[in-house]
């Protein structure tokens, strides 16, 4: 009975604790939002403006804003609009519809006025925690132009969305060829709602599909076509990724595309085109995309500056309950710009648009044409140095390719023909591949550091190269004094972030800040060994994740940042650095793109590939695609490097294939070298034979000769004809058998 | 790696579950929107080559002329499309149920002509079948009829249901698939049709029902059958067999037929007989197959090992190759005529997402006169089209081969294969195959091990074993005579010298060197007098814990070397689970339980033994996992499968032993007699599973109360 008594109290107790916590924490929370849920709206009346009727702008209205060599710049100070007009062709591109198919456009409602406006928008009520987001214009609020003025070779404006509240500032210039629209973070107003992400000018250039052979230009793989069409059976899909992929701090739609490489996009209907580059803040950006007929009858393609994104709070220990919210704070970059490169004429087409991007990343990257390392083109060797499989009582240790080995494959290569090798070395660390983190010493069942330095020496001897790879991005090991509860990554919810990696689960992913500080520390030992560089897998110039951990705290272009300081630094140190898949903010300081993506990611709106990419790269970095013996199709996909002008790579292993089977990590299905070894020397030849003279060349022109059969052309004149065909393709004085490629120079013949 | 020990350890020990949040992206090099798979015999998932390329969507563009606008054309889409058929020239026939017509489309995919039977219209048609001399047929579900029109669109005959006093009132005629043979005899797939296809001759008569599948009898049913009544048991009517889903045939007069509420024979390949040619002549029928069709994609998110599979309908391609589709977890697996595996692939986009290749909700499957396969998207309303890549043409080519038993010149083809996937079992396999034919039995063994095939293994090792003999023969004559011979000379010798030696060795023997070496020697006295044996441990002493102990540690050992180094073809586990971490967790758990138990039942029913006596007999009664389990392991690698059985009464008897030995410990050590210690054996058992149930309750209770809590908290804290 007593005990009985006792526990009732014990229990009244607790749970008045709790309750009266949870009274207070309303009560904390309730304070807080006071202040803020008290909009201003006086300051509507305040300004002179008057509120803007939703509208084409008058083009009759429109004053000279600017001028350069060949364009001018026309600005409406009623609406903020603005077109840009070809001094030579006299050519118009609009920053709103035009007004020639205005009249057949089909939206209704918001999305009206959204192409009409110059600034639309998303927002949400922070304060309530069951309110959506909301879509909104300048025009549908009938929002007032503040502060128009004019500047060197442009105008600014402010943007007053008068019932969200809202005040976006962006400035316009004309610049030589292209028209800069840039967003001043700084100078950005919010009333009583949050903003989630705004597009400026989003129907920049936009056209209706009437000409056949336009398209939109997406950075989707190497480069993806929109063609345009009328779109008439109603298929709504849009394109809408993140600049530099995806950010783990924050929700992801799944869309299974290829991550965006390159903040780049293109238009072009009849003869006129434009490029698009994202300049400033694009990591925070989304490119959006929306073919005719998915959203109004244009096809029109515009960034989407991010100012915040939802993320994952949860709410139990596993992870696994909980709600979506968002951040307080926005993303701070300095300004969001993009400019649109304008080209005209019949060649304006992605290749012009690609040379015009090469341009841009030397003028302003400083990115620098490429010295070849010899006369040969570049053959690189991946090779698999260990893996870890489920033993019997612990892991069983798989040698794939120990060090001794590994001199001899190169040398069989050598011998084989292949002129220049570079050969990279994977899961030297203790315990292979899946064995993250603490990379030092190397392992000694596959040489130790002695093996890699004598490994080096050899390769070096042989008049190739050796670079290391090294993923810094997860640790599983524990090792380096690494401890996931204070060098993990973590989202603004404090949840540990963790991955899967083949057969593993639950691997920690490390903070950029710790993985920044574990591969700068790393480098001497790296220079000890001899080694040529280093090529940086799983993150460092390839991914960007925000990060919460309090002791590691790192925006996303704090991570961009320290991730160019790894490339550099270990360039400076080691002469060399290259990374797999890199985003171009990684260049120059990478001289290497190890498996570029060569295919696009198969959306129903877009038509076929294209080498954008590589266009734009040929010549100022190598790049490599799929290695040559994991491909789903060994002949195209042989072809297609010879028509992207990439250079050959394998992985390989000196062990048996099988002896992988059921490795954790390295799933790759044939890797014995002596497999493959006879198909590398031959595809090698005949590549070497092509492209040896276009090492440093860039490519000027790429074109469809006819369907299965596409043209590359080089400054120096080299031409590669590509027939992916059955059957063999007669040009104009050439022949190129099925399936098969030739090169041509400007004299002719071949 | 202790760490990564302690850590399994820690992670089984524990209940608390960290959940993996899996937002890594997954990188992708610009490949296909899905993946491709292989499956072997261990249901081991290996990521392939892509087998079959999109290629095409089609007839997602359809305009008719608009009937309220005479001579303007109107968009005019798929509307829940239920079936494809593709002719002899590869037009494509779509039943367009949401719109009650039948869309003909050329191979292009262009719109022919579009069929609506203006005078009795369809209804909801959702099978449309085209024979050899340019007959449709249609199922026109809605009308409970079957249509036959000429190629030109007339209305030939219409079926409807067949009077027969064979046909059970209940049968309701609601065609949804057919097929018709060269006779023009007509096979129908009925809605819950659970007695079969529904044949009618040409005139529309009755024929029979055919290739009904089986109810699955489980042991539950078994029970009920035995305990209900006869009323209480036709109640039951999720007994009923699952009715066919969907039916095709081939060219040489097989018929094919895939069913949903199927545990096993999903897939059917159907003689004139009406038996199904794929049961059990699969390549693995002999060691794990189970019979089931439709595979499902490991570590994808929707369903899994969990979902049986739901294939809705089938397509045969010229070289007899079956695909089968899911719908429910929208996977295609593709075999061969045999019913072997070749490959399964499957992918899911985003829901904004509408990609080429992508299926978001597969209705029917076909194939063309170049193998070329066509998948009807229901959701999207299109048609994906795929080409066999290089690889899988490949594959196509060598398989075809094998299956006419042309090993020889299949096996370049298959060591293409192998080269360029060396995971691919069909490759292994038939490269293990022209091995063995060729007399090559060690290349055949090795081949046959790495695709786990135990048969083939066994098989191959068998004529090795026999070789080594024959070749050894003359050195194994050599030992036995000397054996012999040193033997013959032995004994002489102690006969000589008066068996001095024999006494000190007897002596020494005698005198234990320390008391645990005796306690551990105890151990071979417990083989030969099990029940005095236990009983001198209680009373005699003879037996220690830390004896105990070492004995238990051998034991263990043993017990982990018997199940990761016994020849896999006996135990597939060897290669399915290779840690034995868990098993040896588990045995020391129940071992441990026994213990505890059995002490507590004993101590209450008067036994005399004490908590470490119960220890060190029941270690000690561990043994024989030593003694016969070692030896065995070491022979189970000369051992072929025709030896199983020899194999099988040892390791038998090895646990039977131990058994024996576990009783008569608790009638030793407790001075039990028989019945009392079967009764404490009984009780013993039951203690073990109440003590289970409820470290259980508390465990799962008090990490519940936790979560709670800390919920809670985060809900208060952060909301």
């Amino acid at each position: 009975m007593k005990r009985q008594l006792t526990a009732f109290i014990v229990t009244a107790g607790v749970t008045g604790l709790l309750l009266l916590g949870l009274i207070w924490l309303i009560q904390k929370d309730a304070e807080g939002s006071i202040p803020a849920a008290n909009p201003a709206p006086a300051e509507i009346a305040a300004d002179a403006s008057a509120p803007i009727e939703p509208g084409l702008p008058d083009e009759s209205r429109f004053t000279a804003a600017g001028e350069s060599e060949s364009f001018r710049l026309w600005a409406d100070a009623v609406t903020g609009h603005f077109k840009v007009e070809s001094k030579a062709s006299g050519r118009i591109w609009r920053s709103y519809p035009d007004p020639a198919y205005w009249g057949v456009e089909t939206a209704s409602g918001v999305w009206k006025t959204n192409f009409l406006s110059p600034v639309m928008l998303e927002y949400i009520d922070a304060t309530n925690s069951k309110s959506q987001t909301k879509l909104t214009n300048w025009m549908e609020e009938k929002g007032v132009l503040e502060g128009y003025e004019r500047l060197e070779n442009g105008f600014r404006a402010v943007f007053h969305l008068t019932s969200s509240g809202f005040k976006i500032p962006v400035e316009v210039r004309l610049i030589e060829d292209y028209v800069e629209i840039k967003v001043i973070d700084g100078e950005i107003e919010e009333g009583a709602f949050s903003l989630l992400n705004l597009k400026a000018y989003p129907q920049f250039g936009a056209q209706p599909s009437k000409d056949k052979n336009g398209y939109l230009l997406l950075p989707d793989g190497s480069g993806a076509l929109v063609r345009f069409d009328e779109n008439r059976t109603g298929d709504k899909s849009v394109y809408r990724e993140p600049v530099y992929g995806a950010d783990l701090a924050f929700y992801n739609e799944m869309t299974s595309r290829n991550e965006i490489r390159m903040p780049v996009f293109g238009l072009k209907s009849g003869e006129q085109a434009f490029l698009g580059v994202m300049t400033e803040g694009e990591a925070y950006a989304k490119l959006f995309a929306a073919p005719a007929g998915s959203l109004g009858t244009s096809n029109w393609i515009s960034p989407e500056w991010q100012y915040r994104i939802k993320f994952f709070q949860s709410t139990d220990r596993e992870g696994t309950e909980g709600f979506y919210t968002f951040s307080k704070d926005r993303f701070e970059a300095s300004s969001r710009s993009a400019r649109y490169y304008l080209l005209e004429g019949e060649a304006a087409g992605y290749d012009a648009m690609a040379s015009r991007y090469r341009q841009y990343l030397i003028e302003e990257k400083g990115l620098a044409r490429l010295q070849p390392d010899g006369e040969d083109i570049p053959f690189y060797a991946d090779l698999i140095a260990a893996d870890l499989q489920q033993g019997v009582l612990w892991d069983d240790y798989i040698v794939g390719t120990t060090t001794g080995q590994a001199e001899k494959l190169v040398s069989e290569l050598k011998q084989a023909g292949i002129g220049s090798v570079t050969a990279i070395y994977h899961g030297w660390q203790k315990w292979g591949y899946s064995s993250y983190g603490g990379l030092f010493p190397a392992d000694k069942r596959i040489g130790g550091n002695q093996g890699i330095k004598k490994l080096a020496e050899a390769v070096q001897g042989m008049g190739g190269r050796l670079l290391l790879a090294a993923n810094y991005s997860l640790n599983n090991s524990g090792r380096g004094g690494f401890w996931h509860l204070n060098d993990g990554l973590r989202n603004l919810a404090g949840t540990l972030q963790e991955t899967e990696a083949g057969r593993q689960s639950d691997i920690p992913i490390v903070s950029p800040l710790y993985a920044f500080r574990e591969a700068k520390d790393d480098l001497r030992a790296y220079k000890e060994l001899g080694i040529d560089g280093v090529l940086f897998t799983g993150g460092i110039g390839s991914a960007l994740h925000t990060d919460y951990n309090s002791r590691n705290r790192a925006t996303r272009l704090e991570v961009q940042e320290g991730q160019r300081s790894v490339l550099h630094e270990t360039a400076n140190a080691l002469g060399f650095a290259a990374v797999e898949d890199a985003g171009v903010y990684a260049l120059p300081e990478a001289g290497h793109i190890h498996r570029i993506a060569d295919d696009y990611s198969y959306d129903l709106f877009t038509d076929e590939a294209v080498p954008f990419a590589q266009i734009a790269l040929h010549g100022l970095v190598t790049y490599t695609l799929e290695w040559g013996n994991l491909r789903d199709e060994y002949v195209e996909e042989y072809l297609r490097s010879a028509e992207y002008g990439a250079y050959p790579a394998y992985v390989f292993t000196a062990a048996p294939s099988e002896r992988f089977k059921e490795a954790y990590s390295v799933w790759y299905y044939s890797m014995n070298y002596r497999d493959w070894i006879g198909t590398a020397s031959a595809q090698y030849k005949k590549l070497n034979e092509t492209l040896r003279e276009a090492q440093d060349q860039y490519i000027v022109r790429h074109r469809e000769l006819a369907p299965g059969v596409k043209e590359t052309v080089y400054e120096n004149g080299l031409s590669v004809i590509v027939n992916y065909n059955d059957a063999r393709y007669q040009g104009a004085g050439f022949e190129v058998p099925a399936k098969d490629f030739i090169s041509l120079t400007k004299e002719g013949g071949e | 790696m202790h760490k990564r020990l302690a850590l399994r350890i820690a992670s089984l020990a524990i209940i608390t579950i960290a959940a993996a949040i899996s937002a890594y992206p997954q990188q992708a090099w610009g490949d296909v929107p899905y993946e491709t798979y292989y499956k072997d015999n261990y249901n081991r998932q290996y990521k392939i080559q892509t087998a079959y390329m999109p290629s095409a969507a089609l007839g997602n563009e359809l305009f008719i002329d608009d009937p309220e606008h005479p001579g303007q054309q109107t968009f005019s889409p798929l509307n829940q499309p239920q079936d494809l058929f593709i002719d002899e020239d590869d037009n494509m026939y779509i039943a367009d149920t949401g719109n009650n017509r039948i869309v003909h489309l050329n191979a292009e995919g262009q719109l022919v002509r579009v069929l609506e039977l203006k005078d009795k219209p369809l209804n909801r048609p959702q099978g449309v079948y085209v024979h050899d001399n340019g007959d449709i047929y249609i199922a026109d579900t809605g009308n409970n009829r079957v249509v036959r029109l000429d190629k030109d669109g007339a209305v030939l005959k219409e079926f409807v249901r067949p009077e027969s006093k064979l046909i059970p009132d209940s049968f309701k005629f609601d065609p949804v698939k057919l097929v018709v043979d060269k006779r023009g005899f007509l096979y129908i797939a009925t809605l819950g049709g659970y007695q079969g296809l529904l044949e009618l001759d040409p005139e529309g008569q009755f024929q029979g029902f055919f290739g009904a599948n089986k109810t699955s009898v489980s042991f539950i049913d078994s029970l009920k059958r035995l305990l209900y009544s006869r009323e209480m048991y036709e109640r039951e009517i999720s007994k009923l067999p699952g009715s066919i889903t969907s039916v095709d045939k081939n060219e040489e007069g097989f018929i094919y037929t895939v069913t949903k509420e199927v545990r096993r024979g999903q897939l059917k390949k159907l003689n004139i007989a009406g038996l199904d040619q794929l049961a059990g002549k699969g390549e693995f029928a002999d060691t794990l197959s189970d019979g089931r069709y439709g595979e499902f994609i490991q570590g994808a998110k929707n369903g899994g090992a969990h979902e049986s599979p739901q294939l809705n309908d089938l397509t045969v391609d010229g070289d007899g190759n079956i695909t089968v589709i899911d719908t429910k977890l929208n996977v295609v697996s593709q075999y061969d005529g045999n019913g072997n595996l070749l490959f399964y692939w499957g992918g899911s986009a985003g829901d904004t997402t509408t990609k080429l290749g992508l299926v978001k909700l597969p209705t029917a499957i076909a194939s063309d006169s170049a193998g070329r396969l066509y998948i009807l998207d229901s959701e999207n309303n299109v048609v994906q089209k795929y080409e066999l890549s290089e690889f899988g043409r490949l594959v196509h080519q060598a398989n075809s081969l094998t299956q006419d038993g042309r090993y020889e010149e299949s096996e370049p083809l298959w060591r293409e294969v192998y080269r360029q996937n060396s995971y691919y079992a069909p490759a292994v396999l038939g490269l293990a195959k022209a091995a063995y034919k060729r007399g090559e039995y060690e290349e055949a063994q090795k081949l046959f091990r790495d695709a786990g095939w135990a048969q083939g293994y066994s098989d191959s090792f068998w004529q090795n074993r026999l070789l080594w003999f024959q070749n050894n023969f003359g050195l194994f004559m050599n030992i036995i005579f000397a054996v012999l011979i040193v033997g013959w000379v032995l004994r002489v010798m102690a006969r000589r010298f008066g068996g001095r030696l024999l006494k000190r060795s007897s002596r020494e023997a005698r005198r234990p060197r320390s008391e645990l070496a005796g306690q551990l020697r105890h151990a071979l006295y417990i083989v030969k007098h099990p029940l005095d044996g236990f009983y001198g441990i209680r009373h005699e002493g003879k037996g220690s814990v830390l004896s105990a102990t070492i004995v238990l540690a051998v034991a263990l050992a043993a017990y982990g070397f018997m199940r990761s180094r016994t020849n896999f073809i006996f135990n597939p586990s060897v290669i399915v689970e290779p840690g034995v971490i868990n098993a040896l967790i588990q045995f020391s758990v129940v071992w441990l339980g026994f213990v505890i138990a059995n002490y507590l039942t004993s101590s209450l029913s008067q036994g005399e033994g004490r908590f470490r006596d119960v220890y060190t007999g029941s270690a000690y009664a561990m043994l024989p996992l030593a003694a016969v389990g070692i030896p065995l392991t070491v022979l189970s690698g000369a051992m072929t499968l025709n030896e199983s059985s020899i194999f099988y009464f040892l390791q038998y008897g090895l646990y039977g032993w131990a058994a024996l030995l576990l009783f008569w410990q608790v009638q030793g050590v407790q001075n039990f007699s028989v019945w009392e210690a079967v009764k404490n054996v009984l009780l013993t058992v039951l203690t073990l599973f109440v003590i289970a149930i409820l470290i259980f309750i508390v465990f799962s209770l008090t990490s519940e109360l936790a979560d709670f809590i800390y919920s809670i908290y985060q809900e208060v804290a952060i909301r």
